[in-house]
């Protein structure tokens, strides 16, 4: 009984560390007052479409620089979306 | 699909334009707007390099990146900003005022940035003024673009600049040709164009050299060029036609290229060779008061909305605006 609640017991410790991995493994996106998550390898182009966003509509900064949608994101890193319409 | 290279140099583009069939690096882009604007202002006769040109800045990506770009391409640009009291709780004016003052000091003495205080000058902001009379954000906009086109057409005479130049993109200018198309306004498609002439009674000459390009490259320039400018839209702005206008031609553009673009010059080309006939514009008269160039007989419709005996009684909706001008309805997205 002992080893088997040791086993459960370890169950928890062993998610969470593969929570974190794959947490730290993500691409944080920013746009207006949102803050996303994505786990990266698609496109800005795609990334954008999967937000409901027009790609004509928003640019994208990486460590403030704008990148072309057709950049592939990695696993990591952070990446701005800018609202390009204005209007009033 | 790979990274596009840069059609000058090969570098990673950092911008893809379906529309020209160009991708280029940030300096290559930059390059190209710069470029390209001056193109636009020589072919559509907008000033000389000896004209002093007063710039409208809001502290938005284009106005700023409008004055960068006329400064970077040798001309005698100074800004203009006309603080409209603009708050609704968030300080929209007072910050948007920070962005100009920030720029206006990078580029410092090369440029100057003047400051009309609109609440100070008149007794009430724009929201004050607007507040008088019924209808909303409508009305507010429409007053507003008003109070702009007044304040910008005086502050140009009254501190020299035969030129104003506006932020307007190609985005803006569609918007509105879509808006005023949708309801076939001819009087105000008639006076669409990227250059507004001069009139009588000190009615300046108003340009928009950045209406060749999209918004998504006026941005892009402000980003590739490090101005700071301020992100958030007006407070007053949400929900505005013109927002869905554009959303609409974004929606069309995606799925073929080059439509905006298209709608937009072609409209050009057709306003030329003539297909609004007898739309002239109407004989201006000075109004009584300022002495600025009004269609109407007595006083200017600012003055009208300004003028406190008046503004107590009846009337005046804000709509007259300067002939010459577009028209002050919410399809105006005439923002500085
Ligand atoms: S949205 Fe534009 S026109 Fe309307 S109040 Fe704001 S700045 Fe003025
Ligand atoms: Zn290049
Ligand atoms: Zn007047």
């Amino acid at each position: 009984m002992g080893g088997r609640s040791a086993i459960v017991g370890f169950y928890p410790i062993a998610q969470s560390w593969i929570f974190l991995q794959t947490m730290r493994r993500m691409v944080k996106i920013f746009f207006r007052e949102s803050e996303f998550e994505s786990p990266g390898k698609i496109t800005i182009r795609e990334l954008i479409k999967g937000l409901g966003l027009n790609p004509q509509s928003v640019l994208a900064v990486k460590e403030g620089k704008l990148v072309s949608n057709e950049t592939r994101l990695g696993t990591e890193g952070e990446i701005k979306l800018v609202s390009v319409i204005s209007g009033g | 699909m790979g990274v596009h290279r840069c059609r000058k140099c090969a570098a990673d583009s950092v911008i893809n334009m379906p529309q020209h069939k160009l991708a280029l690096c940030g300096e290559h882009f930059l390059a190209w707007v710069e470029k390209s604007t001056f193109d636009f202002i020589h072919k559509h006769r907008m000033f000389e390099p000896e004209d002093r040109v007063l710039v409208a800045v809001s502290g938005g990506k284009d106005s700023l990146s409008l004055w960068a770009i006329l400064l970077k391409l040798g001309f005698h640009a100074d800004g203009l900003y006309i603080d409209l009291g603009i708050d609704d709780g968030c300080g929209y004016s007072k910050r948007s005022v920070d962005y100009a003052r920030k720029f206006a000091q990078s580029v410092s003495p090369a440029a100057e940035l003047h400051v009309v205080d609109v609440g100070a000058l008149y007794g009430k902001t724009v929201a004050e003024l607007a507040a008088r009379r019924a209808g909303g954000r409508k009305k507010l906009c429409s007053v507003c673009g008003l109070v702009k086109r007044h304040e910008m057409n005086r502050a140009a005479r009254e501190l020299g600049y035969p030129v104003l130049a506006t932020g307007h993109n190609l985005d803006d200018e569609a918007a509105v040709l879509f808006g005023n198309t949708l309801r076939w306004e001819v009087e105000y498609l008639v006076r669409q164009a990227p250059v507004l002439p001069s009139g009588e009674h000190g009615l300046m000459k108003r340009v928009k050299p950045l209406a060749r390009f999209y918004e998504r490259e006026t941005a892009a320039y402000a980003i590739v060029s490090n101005i700071d400018y301020i992100e958030e839209e007006c407070p007053f702005s949400k929900g505005a036609t013109s927002i869905r206008l554009k959303e609409s031609l974004n929606s069309m553009e995606i799925g073929s290229p080059g439509t905006k673009l298209n709608f937009y010059f072609s409209f050009l080309r057709a306003r030329k060779s003539g297909i609004f006939p007898g739309c002239e514009r109407p004989a201006l008269k000075a109004c009584e008061k300022c002495g600025q160039a009004t269609a109407i007989p007595g006083l200017c419709a600012f003055c009208r909305l300004t003028d406190p005996e008046i503004a107590s009684g009846r009337e005046n909706d804000g709509q007259e605006g300067l002939p010459g001008l577009e028209n002050a309805s919410e399809t105006d997205i005439s923002r500085l």
